[in-house]
């Protein structure tokens, strides 16, 4: 056997000392509707032979390629798009003429492999290739999001080995992903490709404020609804996503419409979920999903376990939850829905502060365990959605067609708080929509509690229901993809699509409000905006995405027809919109003099950086094994010996003074396991900041809607401080991330309940309530007392009164 | 090296048809060292039937759960190309009954595991059962 490739390398590492990629920059422009967007991949040989070149990376939400241009001395070529097979068969006739080629491919899950092969020595290729993409849409703004990196996420059949120091490799089953690459995973990712942006906001609106919770950014531009953003430093590491907040001044309706080249008219709106009315008040039924794998341990572990007590606060009495966490399997607090009693809530604390992070990430276990919960309760047949879940998780697992196939079905609509710094956002938000939910991403330098109670203000009840939407008079317009069925408070409705007729459009939306059914007419202008094209392109781009997630793994004659069919049919949409799938791909073949046949070039994997704030040894390996052995290699395998599921099977299967056995060092495997899968857990940070106490605060709303206390006159004064408190940082009982619990402790503190405190006490309450109502300031500062209350402290309630009546005294 | 069974060396495209591995991953393997480049580099690079067989052995590897790493480190100590180093090996201890202690090697696939724990399991129910009979003296 020969070994085939020469080359400079850093000492003790596989990897070239000069990089095959030598940076990757994110363009485009993020408008209302989603993203158009440009990734310029530099590469370089600087080998002594050719190279081929393989960068992998993940679709962002909604997203699908587009088409690409190669550029060099001399050359500069567009993509073709062609059927799988044939851009294949196109790309490997031009390697084996020594022409450079290259092949973009899209595999399951949305994992891509950019292939460039036969770049010369010394030669610089540029590829510049046009994604369209999704966008987070709120109300009142956006988030975008694009990955810079991959994690390597949870696969039960992946292989997973450390194969040099800090320098990770995985493997995914053949049988879903082809012969797709994944990149290799380097702990540190200060050695590795530059990354940068520069991105133009046209978000339709008027920009209040853009910020980065991943980069820091420069923003520039002085007119009201444009900006550009780009990173404030020259490059920056391939070890996260880009991810920018962007927040409108107003909440209102954004209407965009055009005529595409065949002169068809393209549109699109996004309306607010305030266009629908309020939110009604009804039971609600619904599961906490709590990932416990051992990726999330740590700080988002203990911030969602804040943030699930915080939900667990807002419920009513009439309200039912379960709650289920998973990891390699699942586990439930309680085997069937519980009403939200007092006790039943306590009991669900502390079945919450015995959960630790260990094991894999099988969602699909605990999605199905969740969706039995709420089936077993659902007498109503009439209903077509059994309940809610919301599952806090970080998302990281590959393989995710399966799992949207068994939700899909369960008739549960399904809200995802996903946490991560490479995200998973595309699968997150599939699982979402195709349920009927809404989903939101953070990453782990953001708070998971708040978001997750403002999430959980909104779902369960949301604003409409059963939405239709049509276009009034012309025949063969249409609406596609198709819009969500279900609006939830601050999650916009949006809405694509298309009409032969060039004249004004009327859309026509029917919903089920809370009590009634109600419709409205929506006018879409006549406008000529050169818009229509990239409507086109977003909306294909959505469609493909959507039916990508829906190509299940084939394992018998009649689902491999099925599939066939499928696939037949995703490559038609895809030539028909232009754009590439899994079935179609982008190809270009670049003739050069001097080109050799059959020359087999080197075949490079580029290497990216393992997400920040990823553990490597969590999915790698562990260092004592690579510092006792030169060379050798730790294979580790995610969800093997997840303790909790030892216990859990069998008390004999728990290992018992298991010893890590090597010729030149021992070291228990207790201390192995934990560093595996329990990496140490973040000592958790005590509430304190003002957030930490509202969501502390939160957690302890008793099912009436009032705080806890030994008497009534102290049950209303800590609501009254707690209500005092939330109000101060901005909550009222229509906005804020809190408003379900001002709401309730309002609701908590009747005129009827007031009269129990003494004439000067509840006159006080009255007038507070008052000056909360009608939006009016409350002056003081309620902390210290909020605080005792939290730490379960006996507040100094007569000082508490005696400080609000004379607060009171200079408003009025 | 030998030359096909036709005494003529294949294409990459009919390597890649043979094994039913795409030319791409065909060419990680060499560029990996997992397989040993063509019969002769530059025009007309032709593959033998050891190629086949190298790739069947690296699939065989991998079936069996073995990354490309791991088996690129086996290939190289076989060849004697590197130091030869210990690979380091680590292993869970079950005890199952007083007397039965049960070793399974860690890095396991998941189906593996599953099959071994409920051979365990199995293994340490009729162990404990007969712990009983001795126990309450009854050996009838």
């Amino acid at each position: 056997m020969s070994v085939t490739t020469f080359g400079p390398r850093v000492l003790g590492r596989r990897e070239d000392m000069q990089l095959t990629m030598q940076s990757l920059f994110l363009t485009g422009q993020i408008l209302p509707v989603g993203a158009r967007l440009w990734v310029r991949h530099e590469f370089q040989c600087n080998e002594l032979q050719p190279v081929e070149v393989v960068y992998a990376f993940a679709l962002p939400r909604e997203a699908t390629l587009r088409r690409f241009r190669i550029s060099g001395d001399g050359f500069d070529v567009a993509s073709d798009l062609r059927s799988k097979e044939d851009a294949r068969k196109e790309y490997e006739d031009g390697i084996a003429q020594g022409s450079l080629s290259s092949l973009a491919s899209i595999y399951s899950d949305g994992l891509t492999n950019l292939s460039v092969g036969n770049i010369r020595p010394k030669e610089k290729v540029v590829v510049l290739l046009e994604i369209l993409a999704g966008i987070e849409l709120h109300d009142d703004g956006l988030r975008f999001r694009f990955p810079f990196t991959l994690a390597p996420s949870y696969h039960a059949n992946a292989r997973v080995v450390e194969a040099e120091p800090g320098l990770g490799e995985m493997e995914l089953p053949e049988n879903d992903f082809g012969d797709l690459m994944l990149p290799k995973f380097a702990k540190d990712a200060s050695d590795l490709h530059a990354v940068g942006f520069s991105l133009e906001l046209r978000t339709g609106a008027d920009i209040k404020e853009v910020a980065s919770p991943s980069h820091t950014i420069r923003v520039e531009g002085a007119r009201d609804q444009i900006r550009r953003v780009s990173l404030a430093r020259n490059s920056d590491l391939p070890d996260r996503d880009v991810v920018l907040d962007v927040r409108h001044a107003d909440v209102k309706t954004t209407v965009l419409s055009g005529l595409d080249s065949k002169g068809n008219r393209r549109f699109a709106a996004v309306l607010p979920s305030t266009e629908f009315g309020p939110r009604p008040s009804r039971p609600r039924q619904l599961v906490i999903l709590l990932d416990r794998s051992g990726s999330m341990s740590g700080t988002p572990l203990h911030q969602a376990k804040k943030a699930i007590e915080a939900c667990l606060g807002v419920l009513d009495e009439h309200d039912e939850f379960g709650l289920v966490t998973f990891s390699s399997g699942s586990e439930v607090f309680r085997d069937r829905l519980e009403e939200a009693t007092a006790k039943n809530r306590q009991a669900a604390r502390n079945f919450l502060e015995a959960v630790t992070a260990g094991g894999g990430t099988e969602m699909s276990t605990g999605l199905e365990r969740a969706a039995a919960l709420l089936a077993q309760e659902d007498t109503d047949s009439n209903r077509s959605v059994s309940g809610d879940i919301l599952i806090i998780t970080d998302g990281q697992v590959f393989g995710t067609v399966s799992v949207l196939d068994r939700v899909r079905t369960k008739g549960v609509r399904v809200h995802c708080l996903g946490i991560g710094s490479a995200s998973q956002d595309r699968f997150l938000a599939q699982l979402a929509s195709q349920t009927g939910g809404v989903s939101r991403f953070l990453t782990p330098a953001e708070r998971v509690d708040l978001p997750a109670v403002e999430l959980f203000a909104s779902i369960g009840r949301p604003v409409a229901q059963n939405v239709t939407v049509s276009v009034r008079g012309i025949e063969g317009a249409r609406i596609a993809p198709e819009p969500a069925k279900a609006v939830f408070s601050r999650t916009p409705l949006v809405i694509f699509g298309d009409s032969p007729a060039t004249k004004e459009l009327e859309l026509k939306l029917e919903w089920q409000g809370g009590t009634d059914a109600e419709e409205r007419i929506f006018n879409i202008p006549l406008e000529t905006e050169p818009i229509a094209e990239t409507l086109r392109l977003l909306e294909g781009a959505r469609i493909i995405s959507d039916f990508e997630s829906r190509l299940v793994p084939a394992s018998d004659p009649e689902t491999k027809r099925e599939r066939s069919r499928f696939e037949r049919r995703l490559g038609r949409l895809s030539l028909e919109y232009g754009l590439a799938s899994s079935q179609v791909s982008l190809v270009a073949v670049v003739k050069r003099s001097g080109d050799v046949k059959d020359q087999i070039p080197s075949t490079r994997v580029v290497t990216v950086g393992t997400p920040a704030e990823m553990e490597f040894t969590s999915v790698f390996g562990h260092a004592g094994l690579r510092a006792s052995a030169d060379r050798a290699m730790a294979s580790v395998r995610f969800g093997l010996f997840e303790e909790g599921s030892i216990r859990a099977s069998a008390d004999i299967l728990a290992p018992r003074g298991g010893k890590l056995r090597h010729s030149s060092r021992s070291t228990t495997l207790g201390g192995f396991r934990e560093r595996l899968f329990r990496r140490a857990e973040a000592a958790p940070v005590e509430a304190q900041s003002g957030d930490d106490l509202l969501v502390s605060l939160s957690g302890m709303l008793e099912p009436d809607g009032g705080m806890p206390g030994e008497k009534a006159d102290l049950r209303i004064a800590n609501s009254l401080a707690a209500l005092l408190f939330f109000y101060e940082h901005g909550n009222t009982g229509t906005s804020g991330t809190f408003r379900m619990h001002v709401e309730k402790l309002t609701q908590f503190l009747t005129p009827h309940r007031l009269k129990k405190l003494e004439a000067k006490r509840e006159s006080a309450a009255v007038r507070v309530l008052e000056l909360i109502r009608i939006g009016r300031p409350v002056p003081g500062f309620w902390e210290e007392f909020v605080r005792s209350i939290v730490q379960f402290k006996r507040p100094e309630v007569s000082d508490f009164w005696t400080k609000l009546e004379c607060t009171l005294t200079p408003v009025e | 090296m030998a030359p096909d069974d036709a005494g003529k060396g294949i294409s990459l495209n009919e390597l890649a048809k043979k094994s039913g591995v795409a030319e791409r991953t065909i060419r990680y393997y060499i560029s990996r060292g997992l397989l040993p480049g063509p019969m002769r580099g530059g025009r007309g690079a032709e593959y033998t039937q050891e190629h086949l067989a190298g790739i069947q052995k690296v699939r065989r590897l991998q079936s069996g759960g073995m990354t490309l790493a791991e088996i690129e480190y086996q290939f190289a100590q076989q060849a004697g190309r590197r130091r030869a180093a210990i690979a380091p090996e680590s292993w869970s201890m079950y005890r199952i009954s007083p007397d039965v202690t049960v070793q399974v090697r860690d890095g396991l696939s998941p189906w593996r595991i599953k099959h071994l724990r409920s051979a365990i399991a199995r293994l340490a129910a009729e162990l404990a059962a007969d712990n009983d009979h001795q126990e309450n003296g009854d050996d009838s």
